[in-house]
């Protein structure tokens, strides 16, 4: 496919984007950003999480009003205010949060803004007939009638698709659209738009996911924050070349690990299983345990049962079934106040809605959790001196940037609000700690950081379970591995034994170890004989 | 027996007519995802501004139709605040509703010297009821065909359902909420019109006495659609058609009073039958960027 | 570094003081507008409102008075607001604390003084704090929304309070329902016992010094309590708060009874001031209501509230007393001006909000 378009490759760009800019408060979002789109082409923009391309895409949408630069469409200069804009230049996005109406029907929602009515009365019948036969022309089925929220997220995606196809779009926008798809889906989705490209239409796919780069596209633009690195004719580039051009570094960035100092077992956790109030196994017999000075770290795909699992074990929710013991005490299903005191540190995976308050102040932040201790209050009082003299002393040591402690913590950048929180857990010296997805989101500066703290942490004799979904990050602090994938460990591994692009394979299913053997070894010692 | 049976089932529309039309209205509103607790202050708009136009035209359809327009002013204040300004669409009907109580206080007084004022000629009867009984039933089926059938329906309730969705197809979210919330206004005003005008025949100060609430809670109760809400006002209407007629043994009026609010208040506990009200209801929508 | 410390106090400045007293202008602008087009100067109408209110210590007791029970229903919203939760039911809190306080007035008649008062007011705060605990417990249990709970409540403590008082604490020859008044022994102190240079004869009461002291007590209870805390931190975000460990149910239902209990005190400045001494329950309509302006107005902050109180104290009073001077403007005008006060601010905060993240985006 790649190859019929090259000839088309050397004509004038369907769409020029130059120097185009956006800011936001306290960011720069889109760095004086070039982008130029071929007609027919399947063109991939790839960067990190807040990397500017999904701010760039709602430019070019018109959902953002852009601070400077130029759009050009077919060699014109254009004004972009608003989707509708957008549209009449036969441009449509998929968003990465659908925009469907749950409570309304599958035509409804297509149709909802060019509805096929007669006098302002709606003709459903010419507008489900019309679906049908777009959707036929891509090659799927669909009920009309069904209501969108009785729906599974990949057939809303596929009707997200219609909606844009149905306003007659020649250009389509996709934000990640693989993210909350499982791999059948995407498989499908990869067909869809092939189809698409057949007949002509020109695809522009947002992720930051390299094989899907490698799998479907002509050509890649890398960003990387908020600045256009480069784009690449497919053939002509690799994924380590696009890695490295997304994260500005080695990618191979080893931390400095020791030989891991095995002491005795923190945490012993057998058969746990969370359940939805729809009774969905989200974690299926999940077991496992972690010895002082041991990283375990669990790999997967965002969305396959970690953040369940994470929120059962730190008291934010409850195991439907399984046990979790710390060293002799029963931590099943007991609240998170009994979790710290216990000696169980947690990083949440989402910082500004889990980690912290914005509006608290540092100081504020700082004992969040810890609050109820007995060195930050009595029965009914803060001992805010206290408080602020441990803060003072966090943000020394973690090099936390800011004014002081009585700052707002909405006022700090990312990295120094994870920096915070790392402080926070790590000052009150837990035994274990659970930290997931550390370095989400933070520049590469924070990100060494924490990742030294972690080591720190396990040279002293500290357990850690870490959970990510950067391979690079699970692989390089872990000693053991665990993949997850859809609420089950399917892969139990010794960090060095098992390489990043087999781990990938693990992570969407396409292999699976034996279940007894997982569990034996997820609740065995370190060294591993296979 | 039957005579009474009648009279009961007319008393019980009467009472409905005013209650259903700010159900109706609250049901606009909200379907656009604007919640209207302003509803008490337009009916009382309206019913003054019925009641003194007719007084000075001497007409009582002047009266009614200068309800309707008083209760469209009202709604466009609450639009301004709370969809242009994004207030709290709470905050912003609790003020609208202390503005009506003072305003058509202050204005009897200054026009007539009394808080209560008699309206000089109401609309010819047809059939015997007031023909405003007809338009109201007329309106709900209107409103049915409106909100399910035609374009600016379906817009309206995509808006109270998910304004993201609307705004990135192209349809101004401001404009599908400053129309809910003005067909809301239009509503209640002309209820307020027809309970000044064609049912007591006179203003008096704070005569709304709840209405507006009970009609939110005719929405609530009827899950915020066009016949449940008619069907809730119609039950809370015939409890208040009670409360005239006859004195229940054992049950004191307080108590039939207390019901709608108290239906109200077991239909979302989920007791009742659950029920969900627009996703956006009370929402700002915030156009990034 | 420095220029954060700019913002906040430019932040502070505009939202907290130059926002209500934009809103507070403007009211009196359109007032102004409404008197003049009655044919009075509205300037002479509003000096004399002046001297009415200030012109005399007299005139500050009536005013104290007036704005006393304001400050109880619009800590009932702003208590609330602290925890993210909408207290629409302060006018519901207000009247089943006022009957719980009446009650205990009139039933435990043999308490002496400071016995029984205290015990009036411990009874108008759990009545009230039953009340609002009620759509707390919806919320946390059934996801009932509070906005609509409480604004139900309302009706339903309206009913109930009017039946109550009929059918059982009513003696039936009195010609307006009411219950029987209050023992001595709960008899709010009026100001000029605690304060000797205060007139005597007004009815102007303790319940002032009372309030001023809640306000105080709730600025300790949020910033230094461990309750307090956990308060702010689930109405700032429920997530987090519940990250932390906290019991975000009992926390929403402790705020909401807590909420009410203010609500519940309201009327103690009538029931056990100087005056009637009985549960009257037409002499109340309006103040929980009223009380959401002033809770906002006051930015729902006690001392603010203290303030906001006081304005719409002195509203109400020189209404009443304007009356012998300008017959021809009725006193309604200040209910108009109230309710205009609560429109501009709302749009006013917005506008300083929309500035400041102009202002916050440009650097």
């Amino acid at each position: 496919m790649a190859q019929d378009k090259r000839s088309e490759m050397d004509s004038d760009p369907l769409i020029r984007m130059e120097g185009i800019t956006k800011r936001f408060p306290g960011v720069l979002a889109n760095d004086s950003v070039d982008l130029s789109i071929q007609e027919g082409e399947i063109h991939a923009l790839v960067g990190e999480n807040g990397a500017g391309k999904t701010t760039l895409m709602k430019i070019l949408y018109g959902i953002y009003s852009k601070d400077g630069g130029q759009i050009f469409f077919e060699d014109e200069l254009v004004n972009i205010e608003d989707p509708k804009d957008a549209n009449n230049l036969g441009i449509g996005m998929v968003h990465q949060h659908f925009m469907l109406v749950p409570p309304l029907s599958v035509v409804d929602n297509i149709t909802l803004g060019s509805e096929i009515a007669h006098r302002g009365v709606l003709d459903r019948e010419e507008g489900k007939r019309r679906i049908q036969e777009l959707a036929n022309d891509i090659g799927f089925e669909i009920d009309p009638e069904a209501k969108i929220e009785d729906l599974s997220v990949g057939v809303r995606q596929r009707i997200e698709i219609l909606k844009v196809l149905f306003r007659e779009a020649e250009v389509l926008i996709l934000d990640e659209p693989t993210a909350v798809l499982t791999p059948q889906e995407v498989e499908s989705l990869y067909e869809i738009l092939n189809n698409l490209q057949e007949q002509g239409k020109t695809i522009i796919f947002i992720t930051h996911k390299l094989n899907e780069v490698m799998d479907i596209s002509d050509r890649v633009t890398v960003m990387r924050d908020g600045k256009e690195v480069g784009t690449k004719e497919i053939e002509d580039t690799s994924k380590k070349e696009l890695a490295n051009m997304m994260v500005g570094r080695e990618v191979l960035l080893r931390v400095e690990k020791e030989e891991p100092e095995l002491g005795e077992e923190l945490i012993r956790a057998e058969n746990l299983t969370v359940t939805n109030d729809e009774g969905v196994e989200l974690v299926s017999n999940v077991s496992f345990s972690i010895r002082e000075g041991e990283v375990f770290g669990i790999a997967g795909v965002q969305g396959n049962g970690q953040t369940e699992l994470i929120e059962a074990l730190t008291g934010i929710d409850k195991f439907s079934s399984g046990t979790v013991e710390v060293q002799d005490s029963d931590l099943t299903n007991v609240d998170g106040k009994r979790i710290r005191e216990e000696g169980v540190g947690h990083i949440p995976e989402d910082r500004l809605d889990r980690g912290m308050i914005t509006d608290f102040t540092v100081t504020e932040n700082f004992v969040l959790g810890y609050h109820t201790f007995e060195r930050y209050s009595n029965r009914l009082f803060m001992k805010l001196r206290n408080m602020d003299k441990h803060a003072e002393e966090a943000v020394e040591e973690f090099d936390i940037k800011t004014p002081s402690t009585k700052t707002l913590a909405e006022s700090l950048s990312g990295g120094n609000q994870q920096k915070l929180i790392v402080a926070r857990e790590l000052s009150q010296q837990p035994k274990l700690l659970i930290a997931a997805q550390p370095t989400r989101g933070i520049d590469v500066g924070a990100i060494e950081f924490v990742h030294k703290r972690l080591m720190e942490e396990r040279a002293k004799g500290k357990g850690l379970l870490l959970v990510s979904s950067e391979l690079d990050e699970i692989v390089s602090l872990s000693d053991r591995i665990a993949v997850i994938y859809e609420g089950e460990f399917t892969g139990m591994f010794d960090a060095d034994e098992i390489s990043k692009e087999e781990l990938g394979v693990y992570m969407t299913g396409s292999k699976r170890q034996d279940k007894e053997e997982v569990r034996r070894k997820a609740l065995g010692k370190v060294t591993l004989q296979e | 027996m039957d005579i009474f049976a009648i009279s009961t089932l007319l008393a019980t529309i009467r009472m409905a007519v005013p209650i259903s039309l700010a159900a109706l209205g609250g049901l606009f509103s909200e379907s656009t995802g604007v919640i209207n607790i302003a509803l008490e202050g337009i009916i009382l708009m309206g019913a003054f501004a019925g009641t003194i136009i007719t007084n000075a035209t001497g007409s009582p359809l002047l009266g009614i139709i200068m309800a309707v327009v008083a209760g469209i002013g009202m709604a466009l204040i609450h639009a301004i605040a709370s969809v242009t300004f994004k207030a709290n669409h709470i905050i912003s009907g609790v003020a609208l509703n202390l503005f009506a109580t003072g305003v058509t206080f202050f204005l009897a007084l200054v026009l007539t010297g009394g808080s209560q004022i008699s309206v000089e000629s109401t609309l010819p009867k047809f059939l015997g009821v007031s023909p405003v009984i007809y338009v109201t039933i007329a309106i709900f089926f209107l409103s049915g065909f409106f909100l399910y059938r035609t374009r600016l329906g379906l817009r309206l309730r995509a808006t109270g359902e998910h304004m993201a969705a609307v705004d990135s197809v192209g349809i101004s979210v401001t404009k599908m909420r400053y129309l809910g919330v003005l067909i809301s206004g239009a509503l209640a005003g002309l209820g307020g019109g027809y309970l000044a005008i064609e049912q007591a025949n006179f203003f008096t100060k704070g005569m709304s006495a709840g209405r507006g609430y009970i009609g939110l809670a005719s929405m609530i109760f009827g899950k915020w659609t066009p016949w449940g809400a008619a069907g809730a006002a119609s039950l809370f209407g015939f409890s208040q058609a009670l409360q005239f007629r006859i004195s229940i043994p054992f049950v004191p009026d307080e108590f039939l009073q207390m019901l709608p609010y108290l239906i109200t208040i077991f239909v979302l506990v989920g007791a009742v039958g659950r029920a969900t009200p627009p996703a956006e209801d009370g929402n700002h929508f915030l156009k990034e960027g | 570094m420095n220029s954060e410390r700019r913002k906040e106090l430019l932040f502070n400045v505009l939202m907290n003081g130059v926002a209500p007293l934009v809103a507070i202008m403007i009211a009196f602008a359109i007032g102004g507008i409404v008197i003049t087009s009655l044919g009075t100067n509205p300037f002479a109408f509003f000096s004399r409102m002046f001297s009415l209110n200030f012109g005399t210590l007299r005139g500050v007791s009536q005013m104290i008075y007036r704005a006393t029970p304001y400050f109880f229903t619009a800590m009932a919203l702003s208590f609330a607001f602290k925890a993210g939760l909408f207290n629409i039911g302060a006018e519901g809190q207000m009247f089943i604390g006022g009957l719980a306080l009446a009650w205990v007035g009139f039933t435990f008649t043999w308490l002496p003084f400071p016995i029984l008062f205290v015990l009036c007011l411990i009874a108008g705060f759990l009545g009230g704090a039953l009340w609002g605990a009620i759509p707390g417990y919806l919320k946390v249990k059934r996801g009932a929304h509070e906005v609509i709970t409480t604004i139900m409540m309302n009706f339903i403590a309206i009913a109930l309070v009017q039946y109550l008082v009929q059918n059982h604490f009513m003696n039936p020859n009195w010609g307006i329902p009411h219950t029987p008044t209050v023992a001595e022994g709960a008899y709010a102190p009026s100001l000029d016992k605690v304060i000797p240079w205060f007139p005597a004869g007004t009815r102007a009461n303790i319940m002032f010094l009372v309030a001023i002291i809640l306000a105080g007590l709730t600025l300790v209870l949020l910033d230094r309590t461990k309750l307090g805390y956990e308060i702010r931190a689930t109405g700032l975000n429920p997530n987090s708060a519940e990250y932390a460990g906290i019991d975000i149910s009992s926390r929403t239902v402790m705020t909401m009874a807590i909420s009410g209990g203010f609500a519940g005190m309201a009327t103690a400045n009538f029931i056990l001031g100087p005056g009637s001494h009985y549960f009257l329950k037409s002499e109340y309509g309006g103040i929980g209501f009223s009380g959401i302006a002033v809770g906002l107005l006051g930015r729902n902050n006690p001392l603010g509230i203290i303030l906001a109180a006081v304005l719409f104290g002195f509203l109400e009073n020189g209404a009443l007393g304007v009356q012998l001077y300008f017959p021809n403007v009725p006193r309604q005008i200040v209910e108009i001006m109230q309710a205009i006060i609560l429109i501009v601010l709302v749009i006013v905060l917005e506008l300083a909000r929309k500035f400041l993240k102009r202002l916050q985006k440009r650097g």
